[in-house]
């Protein structure tokens, strides 16, 4: 890959990454943070990969370095009583998708990042399964469990009153 | 049969579960009737049997296996029917048999309206600090590379040429003389006469002096307060050396360096300000090799980065431009060099990467 492949997908790719990063970990200092170092590892790597499998890379870096930032700051998490999510006001959601994305945090993290990576960047379960480590089975089942999860919780007056 | 003390344990649990009979049984409430402390004990016994707690059982019902109850089914089949998991055949029987039901329809609905729409507003910040500048190539090497190489080359042949053509050590031996016009801004206090450059005698003269206030340093020590020893501090002062960067750039400013402490004291001692500068002989610049000394080691130590055994010449210049090159661009270039045991380069080698190159020296490079 050259740097010119590299800086087209800087371009391409990186509103998309720090979309799903920020939506999986619902922090946007940490979301950046994470988009910056998948890029510096993909540069690093810049003359191993290929241009095409570039995407994958980047998504399974950063899903990686998600999970180990979380596990660090799980301790930490614990002490709070409950997620601070960052509030989402943007006149461009409807307000199906506005409660759709606040609905999105009650989810386990597992199944919040697999029907990010379905719904967002239209990922096959063959690669979300390459992505996140687990089988499509087992992709297949969260996603299914998410759209339930989901569907129950927008179907709630509770949500919508939120 | 004979119950006994040793013996009764056999019949104690049958007899408490009610499932002694005849002949044993008699015997046994006998032997109780004998033995009333193990009757009383074995009427304790029953108050410790355990008994199994409702709360504390498993739920096995987590355990079992399921069938899909009739609301999940339809909601997996509508799922995979938006997650396009079904064939062609299995979604026209979707469509047909299942869809054509309001409750099946609804579930549809419901499920379809939970997939996730991106934000297309929300972009990464940084997008332009995550860009690397491409260098132009030149024959399959990046530009910084080649300018790297291409600046270690002029460098490396240029010391050479310049150390082949110019004599360095002459001028590194060279002292620089001191006139009136540098010394007497600096002696308006002092109300005395210069007269500078002194002849060897009087510079022989004032050598002898020095040697003995020198010997004399220590003797005096104490005596720093006295006038003696303010002559001494002074005296010391200016045995203190001047580099070479300094005498080079601006001889008045070494000057007064030197000059600095002796010129406030209340006795300046002019005749040591003038073994500080002596007329240029060869026989005075002798003196002062230890400058050109210190200022070497320093270049070796600091610049060079070699030992102090180890000669100066055009190969040593050379590999430190080169590498220090190499370090400034981040390119992969260094200049390697084999030496003997007289520390004298036999062989060199630089490598760029892919492009590397070796030869055997067998000129003696000069010093």
């Amino acid at each position: 890959m050259t740097t010119d492949q590299y800086n087209q997908l800087v371009d391409k790719h990186a509103d998309g990454l720090y979309r799903f990063v920020l939506k999986t970990c619902n922090n946007s200092d940490k979301a950046k943070d994470i988009v910056q170092d998948s890029f510096e590892r993909l540069w690093q790597n810049v003359s191993n990969i290929d241009a095409e499998k570039a995407k994958s890379y980047l998504f399974t870096t950063a899903y990686h370095i998600f999970v180990d930032t979380h596990r660090k700051d799980s301790k930490q998490e614990r002490l709070n009583t409950s997620r601070i999510a960052e509030p989402m006001h943007n006149s461009q959601y409807s307000d199906l998708q506005e409660v759709l994305h606040r609905a999105l945090n009650q989810l386990p993290e597992i199944q919040r990042s697999v029907v990010l990576l379905r719904d967002y960047e239209g990922y096959s379960y063959d690669e979300i399964s390459e992505i996140t480590g687990l089988s499509e089975s087992q992709v297949k089942v969260y996603i299914f469990r998410a759209r339930v999860a989901l569907k129950e919780i927008i179907g709630s007056p509770a949500a919508v009153l939120e | 049969m004979k119950i006994t003390t040793a013996n009764y344990e056999e019949y104690a649990l049958d007899y408490m579960a009610g499932e002694l009979q005849g002949e044993a049984y008699t015997d046994f409430c006998r032997f109780l009737n004998e033995n009333p402390q193990i009757k009383n004990q074995l009427e304790n016994l029953n108050e410790v049997v355990l008994e199994p707690s409702i709360s504390s059982e498993f739920n096995t019902e987590t355990l079992k296996k399921k069938l899909p109850a009739e609301g999940e089914a339809l909601s997996l089949a509508c799922f995979d029917y938006l997650e396009n998991n079904f064939t062609r055949t299995e979604r026209i029987n979707f469509e047909k048999k299942i869809l054509v039901f309001p409750v099946a329809k609804a579930e549809l609905a419901a499920l379809a309206s939970t997939v996730l729409e991106p934000d297309l507003h929300l972009i990464f910040p940084y997008k332009q600090k995550l860009k690397r500048f491409a260098f132009p190539l030149f024959f399959g090497y990046a530009a910084r590379t080649v300018l790297g190489v291409a600046a270690a080359t002029i460098i490396y042949f240029g010391i050479r040429t310049a150390i082949e053509t110019q004599n360095f050590a002459s001028d590194l031996n060279q002292s620089v003389a001191i006139n009136d016009s540098m010394l007497i801004p600096q002696l308006n206090n002092s109300n005395k006469k210069i007269e500078l450059p002194y002849s060897k005698e009087q510079i022989q003269k004032i050598k002898s002096q020095r040697s003995s206030n020198k010997a004399n340093l220590n003797q005096n020590a104490s005596r720093k307060n006295t006038s003696t020893g303010i002559k001494l501090a002074a005296n010391t002062q200016v045995t203190e050396q001047p580099t070479m960067q300094e005498l080079l750039l601006n001889p008045l400013n070494a000057g007064q360096l030197l000059t600095k402490n002796a010129l406030s004291t209340e006795k300046i001692n002019i005749q040591t300000l003038a073994m500080v500068f002596p007329k240029n002989t060869v026989e005075e610049s002798s003196e002062y090799k230890s400058i050109t000394n210190v200022l070497i080691e320093k270049f070796k130590r600091n610049v060079l980065k070699i030992d102090q055994k180890t000669p100066i010449n055009a190969m040593v210049l050379a590999e430190s431009g080169i590498n220090g090159i190499g370090k400034m661009t981040n390119s992969f270039f260094q200049l390697k060099t084999q030496k003997n045991s007289d520390g004298k380069p036999t062989y060199w080698a630089f490598e760029a990467g892919k492009f590397s190159i070796e030869r055997q020296i067998k000129k003696n490079i000069s010093e």
